[in-house]
Formats: C-alpha cells, sequence, structure tokens
C-alpha cells in the first residue's frame, strides 16, 4: 500500500472510531455525557487544523497569479473561521463545562465562515472551467445550478417550515434558517465542482476534489439535521450531528491533505 | 533529420504521465480535444506540434498543481516523446 493510501486508512479507522463511540450510548456502551463531549471537541478539532494547516500550505504552493491560489487562500480563510467557531464550541463544553449557549460567539465565526468557503469553491470553479480540459460548457453547469437550486428549494420547505414555525427567540430562529440556507448557497458550486470531478476519476485531482466536496456534503447533512432537532426541541439525536461533522472535517482534511500530496510528490 | 513522431504513440505516452493526475479518461479526452483544436490530423507530429499539444495540456495543468510542477511534468512528458521510434 502507498503512503497516501495507508494515510487515507489512517483518517477513515479515525473517522469511523470517533463516530462508533459518539454513537456508544446507541450501541449500549456505559459511557458518561462529560467522555462524550471530549471525544466530540477532539474528534472535530484536530482534523480541522490539519485542513487549515495544509490549506495554508497549499496556498503558498501555489505562484502568485495562478487562478487556484485565490480558492486555496479562500478555502484556508473559511477552514480557519470553521476552526475558531469549533474552539469556541470547544471552551463552552470543555473549559467552562457548561451546555453551549445558542446563540453563540461560535456562530459569529461560522457565519464568516460560509461565505468563504463558498466563495473558495466558485474561485475553483471557475479556475478549472477555464484550464482548457474537457470539463463541460457553461450552459451544462447553468442547467446543473439551475437544478441544484430547484432540490435546494424543495428540500428547504419541510426543513424550513418547522424551523420558521417554532417558538424561538429572534436572533435563534434567524440563524437556524441561516444555516440551512448558506448550506443551500454552498450547495451549488459543491454539486458543480462534483460534476467536474467525476471527469477527473483515477487521478489524484479526482482522489482531492472527492475527499473535499465529500465533507462538505457532510457538512450540509449536518447543518440540515442540526437545524431540524433544534427546531423541533429534540436532544435525543445531537450526537448523530457531531458524528456527520466529525465525518465533514475529516474528510475536508484528508482533501486538502491530497492536494497537498500532489503538489510535493 | 526531421523530427517525427506516431501521433498514437505520442497520445500513448501523455497518457502514461497525465494519468495518475487527471485520470486515465480525462489523460486521453483532453490531449484528443487539444490535437482537434491544433489541427493535428494526421498519423505524425513534427516537433512544432508536439511543443505546441505540451504546451496546452501544461498551461491547464497549473491550476491543479502549480506552475513549477506543471513545468515538471511537462518535460516527463516530452522526455518520454522524444525516446519514441522515428516515424520512418
Amino acid at each position: 500500500m502507498t503512503r497516501s493510501g495507508r494515510t487515507t486508512l489512517l483518517f477513515a479507522a479515525l473517522m469511523a472510531g470517533v463516530a462508533v463511540i459518539l454513537a456508544a450510548r446507541s450501541l449500549g456502551l456505559p459511557l458518561s455525557e462529560r467522555a462524550l463531549e471530549w471525544v466530540s471537541a477532539l474528534g472535530k478539532l484536530p482534523f480541522l487544523l490539519v485542513a487549515v494547516v495544509y490549506a495554508w500550505r497549499n496556498t503558498r504552493r501555489f505562484e502568485a497569479g495562478n487562478p487556484a491560489r485565490l480558492g486555496w487562500l479562500l478555502l484556508f480563510a473559511g477552514l480557519l473561521s470553521f476552526t475558531l467557531a469549533q474552539s469556541g464550541l470547544c471552551f463552552y463544553e470543555l473549559f467552562l463545562g457548561i451546555s453551549v449557549p445558542f446563540p453563540s460567539v461560535a456562530d459569529i465565526f461560522f457565519l464568516i465562515g460560509y461565505p468563504l468557503l463558498t466563495a473558495s469553491l466558485f474561485a475553483f470553479l471557475r479556475s478549472y472551467a477555464a484550464a482548457g480540459f474537457p470539463v463541460g460548457g457553461a450552459g451544462e453547469r447553468w442547467m446543473l445550478a439551475a437544478a441544484t437550486l430547484f432540490v435546494c428549494a424543495l428540500l428547504g420547505v419541510p426543513i424550513l417550515r418547522p424551523i420558521v414555525a417554532a417558538p424561538a427567540p429572534a436572533l435563534e430562529k434567524f440563524l437556524n434558517v441561516c444555516y440551512p440556507l448558506l448550506d443551500f448557497v454552498l450547495l451549488v458550486p459543491t454539486v458543480l465542482l462534483l460534476r467536474i470531478t467525476v471527469r477527473f476519476r483515477g487521478g489524484a485531482v479526482w482522489k482531492t476534489w472527492l475527499a473535499l466536496l465529500g465533507g462538505i456534503v457532510f457538512t450540509f447533512a449536518g447543518d440540515s439535521v442540526f437545524a431540524y432537532l433544534q427546531a423541533l426541541g429534540e436532544t435525543r439525536f445531537l450526537r448523530l450531528v457531531d458524528i456527520l461533522y466529525v465525518l465533514s472535517f475529516g474528510w475536508i482534511a484528508r482533501g486538502v491533505l491530497y492536494q497537498h500530496e500532489m503538489l510535493s510528490d | 533529420m526531421p523530427f517525427r513522431r506516431s501521433t498514437d504513440d505520442v497520445l500513448e505516452s501523455i497518457n502514461g504521465v497525465l494519468s495518475p493526475y487527471v485520470g486515465k479518461l480525462m489523460a486521453r479526452t483532453a490531449a484528443s480535444a487539444h490535437c482537434r483544436d491544433l489541427g493535428i490530423h494526421a498519423g505524425e507530429m513534427s516537433r512544432e506540434q508536439v511543443d505546441a499539444l505540451l504546451g496546452k495540456l501544461g498551461l491547464g495543468l497549473i491550476v491543479f498543481i502549480g506552475k513549477d510542477k506543471a513545468q515538471t511534468v511537462v518535460e516527463t512528458m516530452r522526455r518520454a516523446i522524444d525516446g519514441l521510434q522515428e516515424v520512418q
């Protein structure tokens, strides 16, 4: 097995391990809530830190003037915002020993992070479409974007309806609506890049983007489930949200590392 | 003696170097599409045509692997093509 293959196996094992521990109660394992909080925090933050460090290193590897450099810079900034937000959540849970208030300071960084991630994906999309590889025409991308928005609108109604209807403070309700909406916007360049990625299957570009975009899809799933559970006042399945975020940050980190391997091998 | 290489052999060499990065299908499709754009239809290629093709592929690679790495990949493709037999 190659070094890259071993790294992927390590990432997958870590994600699976954390997911199993987080699902411990459902599996009948006697783990305290405190232990689960530590696993939840430490299962996400290291992946984000790896992603941030290597996104920055990837940015530096692309020379000034390279259109991909802007994409990596924006991705780095978005992931840094997510890392700060996640660190804020950890601070509440692990060091103050209290449940994370909602909204909290972490939400500021999450709200900054989403537009940066979306902008980074659009920057990649623009640079990859102009690279001269046969990745489909602009017309195809517009059609796919319209179809994605249509599906988002269909999904948005059942997700957003209980959130809007739920009795909650205005700021809380605003954020609960905001996160799925930001996710829907993020989903458009994600789907367009996935379409391009499929054309590179089997190559290092394909591995990089499959992992990275897969991670973003898990973010979308985590946010949607969280918003839905929050609106219903349901707390039993919140660990599922944690698992989805672990998978999200883990695959994003692996994707960023794949790119670094491609630049350095 | 003028430089003449079989177009099929050139494309095969390019695929071998390019496919670890962009996948087999994209390597083949991209090289064929650039050949079409450059008007390379004959069964053999001149040095100028090979350079033009490698230039196009190199430019495309820059956004995925950076300028330096793209140059290295292009040089590897050029060496592989230079090592091919002359068309008699």
